[in-house]
């Protein structure tokens, strides 16, 4: 029997004060919860297949590499809130404290399925998109499902609850919206209650991957292109544009 | 209140090494490598066509859209309405990029590249950070199957190509 894969993505819920922060001389860029580079002040987060990288960027000409900490292969997204880092691995999160910024110790692996993509956190909460396809990684008895976890205790986190999804890849979240990226378009979901998150529209885009959310706009890149929407109705999002070659 | 479910799957996606006796013919997939020397040519050329669109990257008014292995494409969208493709850097072996202060990082198959963005359409190379990651991938990533083993010696892998294998030595565990 052919195997179907899984790829779970955990994602931690992207939030405003991810990366989008200015500093003295200018400005610092925002990913996607995609990402395998984070910046946090001055100091750069990057992982590899098995490393989590620690560069001091202070001399923005002259990285320097301070840390390199053994994680564990498949690691895949990166995502900072706080204190923490999420990393998104082939079959679970890992919860990296990094209250010594240049010294990151894994606190806790939350195992799940295999698979592959991101990882985003807010407050005490983590949301996780685990996708399910025909081919890759994973088994085929289970089904995508977004997850909730409460990571209130970073050395211990409660899954909350689990919602199927079809094909998930990433996701970001603002204020009590959760936009996830589905095989049927960029799903909205309502957080108000932040354990159960509650469908509420789906817009129609064609396999969305990746977004940033940039008030007013939402950046999607989807499997073969780039296209700006406005989501300042999350219950209406509407197409702004896509690029041109010039 | 649910206690975490831990789920222990042994089957990994990475991949295990596997010793055939038999002849074997499959279709399985098979590295692509760029020489040590490819690597390090950095390029910025005009707007190139959006082949597998990657992970996006938004600075001030530029997002940089990775083209996986390749490089990045750089779309201006200061006008939202009519977002331009204004540029292609070329960047080997790269999967992501972040930047800070008119400076963008990129990893450049085992290196870090250091780019002034301090002018978009005349983009320079500061530095390289030599050898700051791990070597390259060992296996396909979201595949089920055998494939040719990498040899570091060949060069970088840079992607992943369906071919017939003869006898081949590794297969994914998930298979």
């Amino acid at each position: 029997m052919k195997k179907l894969i899984f790829l779970i993505a955990i994602v931690f819920i992207a939030s405003c004060e991810k990366n989008d922060v200015a500093t003295e001389n200018g400005s610092t860029g925002k990913s996607g919860s995609m990402a395998r580079f984070a910046i946090k002040e001055n100091l750069m987060y990057a992982i590899d297949v098995n490393f989590l990288r620690v560069f001091d960027i202070s001399d923005g000409d002259h990285p320097v590499l301070v840390q390199s900490t053994e994680i564990d292969y498949g690691l895949e997204t990166i995502f900072i809130f706080g204190n923490f880092i999420y990393l998104g691995a082939v079959d679970g999160v890992f919860v990296v404290d990094i209250n010594n910024p240049t010294v990151p110790i894994a606190l806790q692996k939350i195992e799940h399925h295999i698979s592959c993509d991101p990882v985003v956190a807010r407050n005490n909460y983590a949301y996780s998109t685990q996708r399910v396809t025909a081919t890759g990684c994973g088994d085929h008895w289970l089904q995508s499902v977004l997850a909730v976890y409460d990571v209130s205790d970073p050395n211990n986190a409660v899954l909350e609850n689990e919602i199927i999804m079809d094909e998930p890849f990433g996701l970001a979240i603002e204020d009590y919206w959760l936009y996830v990226c589905d095989k049927s378009g960029i799903v909205v979901f309502d957080i108000t209650d932040p354990t159960t998150p509650i469908r509420k529209a789906t817009a129609a885009v064609i396999d969305p991957h990746d977004i940033i959310l940039n008030y007013p706009h939402m950046l999607v890149a989807t499997a073969s292109s780039f296209e700006l929407y406005n989501y300042s109705d999350p219950l209406n999002i509407e197409f702004v544009s896509t690029f041109a070659l010039y | 209140m649910l206690r975490i479910t831990i789920i222990i799957m042994s089957a990994l996606i990475l991949s295990a090494c596997h010793e055939e006796d038999e002849d074997l013919n499959v279709t399985g997939m098979r590295p692509e490598y760029i020489s040590y020397d490819e690597l390090l040519v950095f390029e910025q050329q005009g707007p190139q066509e959006i082949v597998h669109a990657g992970k996006i990257m938004l600075y001030e008014n530029y997002v940089f859209l990775g083209e996986i292995n390749k490089g990045v494409h750089i779309i201006d969208i200061s006008d939202t309405l009519n977002p331009v493709n204004i540029s292609f850097l070329k960047i080997p072996g790269n999967k992501d990029v972040t930047g800070q202060d008119d400076r963008l990082y990129a990893d450049n198959g085992p290196h870090l590249l250091i780019l002034d963005i301090t002018d978009i359409h005349h983009i320079t190379m500061i530095g390289r950070s030599m050898n700051v990651f791990s070597p390259s991938e060992m296996y396909p990533r979201e595949f089920a199957g055998y494939f040719e083993c990498v040899n570091d010696a060949k060069g970088w892998v840079v992607g992943w190509e369906e071919g017939s294998l003869e006898n081949p030595k590794c297969k994914t565990a998930n298979m």
